[in-house]
């Protein structure tokens, strides 16, 4: 029931690095098995068929939790 | 006379808890950490740490071991995991001065980690522009790229990656990250300084960076990649490796060599140490040699089907690659597209 998550963290030589749960563990997998448009940064989630589906709303989430994350170090004084 | 006893043994003291003040100049270490990036900088009692490869321990572990608790300035050059994994560990474990990041948003946890790990800091964070640079004593941190923060760039993370130029006195190092061949060439239009005895070549290896205008414009006399040795990436790739050989520029990578530390003085001679001593010649593996290669090997060389590379075979010993003009189809042009390619020995 429940699915696991990886997120794409390269994109690069014809194939996808990808960071499978929550200790990241590394994954190489060919460009050919995820949809053409994926991009990096991108998470997706494994269905019961081995196959990984895109999850734009997790990805929008961790975008932006991220980035208010990294705005916040940008306005800390240097 | 006493005071003067008193003083030498404090320096010979604190030589041995901190070895770069055994001798004067500045040490570039390239950290075998598997497959990715950590560089550490030394001068003085000043430490530099750009990357810090993906796992948390092993980068750590060797400033431990070295006994440097105190990094002056963070390189962050991209937000991949095999750049910034490391960092997390040091940046939890040692004082930071400061962290060098292009400000690109990446969505993966490690990269979440290092953000945190930073605002858990007291560093100073710092997203910087080329031209910029950063003093230490007589060292001095060069930006090459990118020309501005990369806040509000969406694409590729290699393409803002940052590149740095490493000088002390006559000597200089480019430590090049993951920049590919195009973000090599927008350096080299830019105009800035970019000649180097030392290249660390970018993205471990790969094809996708070291364009032959960039290895000549920096003209390094020695260039290392880092990589695991095995690794499913193929990295170092042929082709980076055979422009080397092509330019005579001596190479070595940590997945061969293990940890290597390069010693610069002022004058710019340097000196190269590695913890490991291979027994090939890593580069001459690197390129097809006409008249020892297998069929297969052959046909990577282009213009060469299975056809011609029988033929190649058949017609051995070659004196030169310019004799393969006398291969049927050959002509040339072919022969300058194979020359060109870069990936048969000379």
């Amino acid at each position: 029931m429940n699915n696991q998550y990886a997120v794409i963290d390269k994109i690069s030589e014809g194939v996808a690095t990808l960071l499978v749960g929550q200790d990241e563990t590394e994954m190489i997998i060919g460009l050919e098995k995820l949809s053409a448009d994926v991009k990096e940064g991108d998470w997706l989630e494994m269905d019961e068929n081995g196959n990984f589906i895109a999850s734009p709303d997790t990805t929008r989430k961790r975008r932006r939790d991220i980035r208010s994350k990294l705005d916040k170090l940008r306005k800390r004084k240097e | 006379m006493r005071k003067n006893k008193t003083f030498a043994g404090i320096i010979i003291v604190l030589a041995l808890i901190w070895p770069p003040l055994l001798f004067a100049g500045i040490t570039i270490t390239a950290i075998d950490v598997g497959q990715g990036d950590a560089v550490l900088v030394s001068h003085e009692s000043y430490a530099v740490l750009i990357d810090g490869g993906r796992l948390a321990d092993p980068g750590a572990d060797y400033l431990r071991d070295n006994g440097i608790s105190n990094i002056h300035l963070i390189v962050a050059t991209h937000a991949h995991a095999d750049h910034i994994g490391g960092l997390v560990g040091v940046l939890n474990r040692k004082d930071v001065d400061k962290v060098l990041y292009n400000g690109q948003t990446h969505t993966t946890l490690t990269f979440e980690r290092f953000i945190d790990a930073i605002l858990d800091s007291d560093a100073v964070y710092h997203e910087p522009k080329r031209g910029e640079s950063f003093e230490f004593g007589e060292m001095e941190i060069q930006i090459l790229h990118p020309e501005g923060s990369a806040a509000d760039y969406d694409d590729h993370l290699h393409d803002k990656n940052i590149v740095v130029r490493i000088i002390y006195g006559d000597f200089a190092a480019v430590i090049s990250g993951d920049i590919e061949r195009d973000g090599e060439l927008e350096i080299l239009a830019s105009g800035v300084d970019v000649s180097a005895q030392v290249l660390e070549l970018g993205h471990h290896g790969s094809s996708t960076s070291g364009h032959p205008k960039w290895i000549r414009a920096v003209n390094p006399k020695f260039a290392f990649w880092q990589a695991a040795e095995g690794n499913q990436y193929g990295h170092p790739h042929r082709e980076t490796l055979a422009t080397l050989n092509r330019y005579g520029i001596e190479a070595k990578g940590t997945g061969t060599h293990g940890t290597i530390t390069i010693t610069g003085q002022k004058d710019g001679i340097f000196s190269i140490n590695t913890s490991r001593s291979p027994d090939s010649d890593s580069l001459r593996e690197a390129c097809i040699d006409i008249n020892t290669a297998g069929l297969s090997e052959l046909t990577e060389i282009v213009h060469i089907g299975k056809a011609r590379a029988k033929m190649i075979i058949k017609g051995r010993p070659w004196g030169s690659v310019n004799e393969l003009t006398r291969i049927r189809g050959i002509g040339a042009g072919h022969l300058q597209d194979i020359i060109d390619q870069g990936i048969v020995c000379e």
